[in-house]
């Protein structure tokens, strides 16, 4: 790897060379190379340029998500993505629509705990209009009373749809909040209902001067666009924007969970659900390698030990498997079942605790560890197939570790990893007094 | 392989804009000479291997009565088949494909199935040998059939207790009604538990043919020494290209004499489930880039109605036949205006009232979302792969923003009022009958057939 310091530019030019998790592999051999730039007012800038790619990804990072709400507004982060795009006093609601979407270009935006990102992925002749638009609503949206009534409608209807026609998005609300007590995770990223009704337009002004600010955002751009180019319209539309400081993160701890929790919920569906969550670390912990692939060996794939025993051998789930959840606090590792016909999920909950104690009592074999270090690494090669696969997970590294240097060195972190740091990961996370667990039964 | 494609809405003041210029991988094909294509896609920017065994038969080749057996055949591949030696269970070849951390992907649907792995392109040569043994060497035992038979009954369920499950299976029966589209993949339960292993054997010796398939190749490889290992495993493969007797089906459960409307009863949704619209031509029809654009303005027409809700509408395009399908969810008490809306919207489109401003606009919005489409190499290998099976001409992707730039207003026109037929409108709502009726009634369409979920298991 080469860093070069250039006028205010740092240039990174990532060639990962990792051996993948076996001794005569062959080098990965990725080529990425990645410009860094901050403006004086505190902008972030990413600019990965690929002649080659068919178009172009933008993606702007707020560094504002649920996490930073607090009890009384919470899904204010979530309500304020849907205001992003009732226009600014220089262009009307739907001039994203008009100028990018009639053009082909998808436009869209997420929320989550972390973090809030809006993107648009488009022809590569659309990359001046779209800084033009972003940088626009960065500093100059319109919020009032009417569009403050008419979103809040359509976030109820977009979680009564969720919530009625998902029933995964319930069943997951529940366990966050089972799980949570103190900290922010514990409330949904659409908010309390009661909380939404109450929202004033004083408090959204107050939120978007808070956290709608260059030095609290992150563009990354990825695809086939010419660096010069995109250079001169970012220092065009964006150094205009004075520098503002986001407030604090004053984030309280979750103590430490001490008792197992249950939740059981019923509605009209075929067959048991159950979700089970044990808390984790946070990305930046040394302990989330060890726990990625404790995950993956346990649930990930068919040959995964849970979906061999409890899929294909015993026959009492159709469906199992996990996620670990690290983000830029301490998270959850969460595992998910479905229930074979009209089997009680306890069955799945007493097979389960068998595996787990197995990992803790005898650990994994460097076998499956090698098979769970190649799965990582091709999920990780494959979100770098489009320009908004980069664009996600550079945007992603520097927002959550604030550090791109991630982006080489986070794989071969996994190499590192042996057999005794999984049981020993096992050991201290997979405890029955960490562990929540909501079960979604069928109405008799 | 069903392509769908997803349009909705745009708006029109904007010139269009300069012409395009996509540069598209393009595969090299060859044909080895027990008849089997081998599609090459190389390219080395990243260290992944696709490979896929492409078939050409679907849903649709299942023999009459014995609907589920590809689907039967499809749960076995996904859940790894063994080799002939290594006994009933499946867990041998499974564990060696994952020991290569790769992915297995089996999908099968109406025209066609297709096996690969996905993985490190350092393990392509072990997991071409592994996909080469699945594929030709596979031995499904009693067991095997019998723990896979149970697993899809019970997938089924779950798919049979969501209200969008329901609707998509209702919708495929109502509006392919009386072609060999209109079973999809399983025609009922009861059908499926006469499916045994001597079916899936039928159907595998049938279809499973080097001439009947294609061999994907897509992403870092050494093409000439790889060439020798597809030789070594698929070389010997024999059998001739099948013949194909479909046969058509129609659920005599949903037929509908008189009535408007088909409502599948589910007490207690408060929302609705919509599904409405028609055939359409074929992919290889002439229509084809004229329909696309009267799909866009449809879109936007929608859009105009000003709903809480989104409304939208697809093409989807099979081998032999097209469906047109707007799709919606909304409140039940809202469900009879917006049906009356979208079907306004309909007779509007149909007597030419847009603008040719407005199928400007279409052909830029369509041009330029194209390239999204074709973003990365798997895009392009796997939409180059329908183009094939639709029997479509090679240069369909290189030419797509070349053609729509023909389209004319007359063409989109003409394609428009041939296309919808009001009278033959397909309506499918999935909700709850008591709360829905009154809505539709009011708004004067009260004719309807009620049928239960179950009638459709």
């Amino acid at each position: 790897m080469k860093i070069r310091i250039s006028s205010g530019f740092q240039v990174l030019n990532f060639f990962v060379s990792l051996l993948a998790a076996d001794v005569s592999a062959e080098e990965l051999g990725i080529r990425v190379s990645v410009e860094q730039k901050k403006l004086a007012n505190g902008l972030s800038v990413i600019l990965a340029e690929d002649p080659s790619a068919t178009v172009v990804c933008y993606q702007t990072w707020y560094q504002v998500g649920s996490v930073d709400e607090i009890p009384g507004l919470t899904g204010i982060s979530h309500l304020f993505e849907h205001l992003m795009f009732k226009g600014t006093s220089k262009y009307g609601p739907r001039e994203f629509f008009r100028q990018l979407e009639s053009r082909g270009a998808e436009v869209n935006a997420f929320t989550t705990r972390d973090y809030t990102v809006y993107y648009e992925v488009f022809v590569p002749e659309l990359l001046e209009k779209v800084m033009d638009l972003e940088s626009d609503r960065m500093t100059s949206l319109v919020l009032d009373q009417e569009s403050l009534d008419h979103e809040r409608v359509v976030a109820f209807e977009e979680r009564k749809l969720r919530a009625e026609n998902f029933p995964e998005v319930k069943i997951q609300e529940s366990l966050w909040q089972l799980a949570f007590r103190s900290h922010p995770y514990h409330w949904p990223v659409t908010g309390f209902p009661s909380d939404l009704l109450n929202m004033k337009v004083s408090d959204l002004g107050k939120y978007y001067q808070d956290y709608y600010q260059p030095n609290n955002a992150l563009v990354v751009i990825v695809g086939n666009f010419k660096k010069e180019s995109a250079l001169r319209w970012i220092k065009k539309y964006y150094e205009p924007i004075p520098k503002h400081d986001r407030p604090e993160r004053k984030i309280p701890v979750e103590p430490e969970q001490a008792e197992e929790r249950r939740l059981i919920l019923r509605d009209r569906i075929g067959s048991e659900k159950f979700l089970q969550s044990y808390h984790i670390v946070a990305a930046d912990h040394e302990d989330s390698y060890s726990i990625d692939l404790l995950s993956n060996i346990l649930f990930e794939g068919p040959a995964s030990r849970a979906y061999r025993k409890l899929v294909q051998e015993e026959e009492i789930l159709t469906e199992i498997s996990s996620a670990s959840y690290t983000p830029a606090f301490p998270g959850l590792l969460i595992i998910s079942g479905k229930m074979r016909g009209k089997l009680s999920s306890e069955k799945a909950e007493a097979a389960l605790n068998r595996l787990i104690n197995d990992i803790q009592n005898n650990g994994v074999t460097e076998d499956e560890v090698r098979t769970a270090v190649k799965q990582l690494t091709i999920q990780w090669v494959d979100s770098l197939r489009t320009p908004y696969g980069l664009a996600q997970m550079l945007g992603t590294i520097q927002t959550v570790f604030g550090n791109l240097h991630r982006f080489e060195s986070d794989l071969a972190k996994y190499l590192q990893v042996r057999p005794v740091d999984i049981q020993k990961a096992a050991k201290k996370y997979l405890n029955p007094n960490n562990r929540s667990i909501v079960t979604w039964v069928p109405t008799t | 392989m069903s392509l769908v494609l997803k349009l909705v809405g745009f708006v029109l003041f904007f010139q269009l804009h300069t012409a395009l210029a996509l540069n598209l991988p393009m595969p090299e094909v060859e044909e080895l000479p027990n008849g089997l294509k081998v599609v090459w896609f190389v390219k080395d920017s990243l260290p992944l291997i696709d490979l896929s065994v492409f078939v050409k038969a679907g849903y649709r080749d299942d023999s009459e009565g014995k609907s589920g057996t590809l689907e039967l055949l499809s749960a076995l591949f996904e859940r790894g088949p063994a080799k002939k030696e290594s006994g009933p269970s499946s867990l041998p070849m499974s564990k060696t494909g994952e020991s290569f951390g790769a992915i297995r992907t089996v999908i099968p649907d109406d025209d066609s199935v297709s096996i690969g792995y996905h993985g490190l392109a350092q393990d392509a040569y072990e997991l071409l040998e592994l996909l080469g043994q699945e594929v030709l060497q596979s031995h499904f035992s009693i067991q095997q059939v019998k723990q896979a038979h149970s697993y899809i009954s019970d997938r089924r369920s779950q798919v049979l207790s969501s209200s969008e499950g329901l609707a998509q299976i209702a919708w495929q029966r109502s509006v392919f009604a009386s072609t060999n589209y209109a079973r999809g993949g399983f025609a009922s339960m009861k059908e499926f538990s006469h499916v045994g292993r001597e079916d899936i054997i039928q159907f595998y010796n049938k279809f499973f043919t080097p001439k009947n398939s294609f061999l994907l190749v897509a992403g870092r490889v050494d093409r000439p020494s790889f060439k020798k290992k597809i030789l070594s495993i698929f070389g010997q493969w024999q059998g001739s290209e099948p013949q194909h007797f479909m046969k058509i089906y129609r659920d005599a459960r949903l037929h509908r004499k008189r009535e408007k409307i088909l409502l599948v009863d589910r007490r207690g949704e408060n929302q609705v489930q919509i599904r409405l619209g028609m055939r359409a031509p074929v992919i290889r029809s002439s229509d084809q880039t004229s329909l696309l654009v009267g799909n866009a303005i449809l879109g936007e027409h929608f859009n105009r109605l000003g709903l809480a809700y989104s409304v939208q509408s697809i093409l989807g395009f099979k081998k032999d036949d097209t469906d047109w399908m707007i799709s919606s969810l909304a409140p039940s008490e809202g469900v009879g205006s917006l049906i009356s809306g979208i079907l306004e919207v309909l007779k509007t489109i149909k007597k030419g009232a847009f603008t040719e401003e407005e199928v400007e606009g279409a052909k830029v919005y369509l041009q330029g979302g194209f390239p999204l489409t074709v973003s990365s190499l798997n895009l392009v290998a796997s939409r180059w792969l329908s183009m094939t099976l639709f029997g479509l001409k090679e240069d369909y992707l290189s030419g797509y923003i070349d053609r729509m730039g023909q389209v004319n207003s007359k063409q989109v026109q003409e394609v428009l009022f041939k296309t919808i037929d009001l009278d033959r409108i397909v309506v499918v709502l999935v909700g709850d009958a008591m709360k829905i009726t009154p809505s539709l009634r009011k708004a004067g369409l009260g004719s309807i057939k009620k049928v239960s979920a179950s009638d459709l298991q």
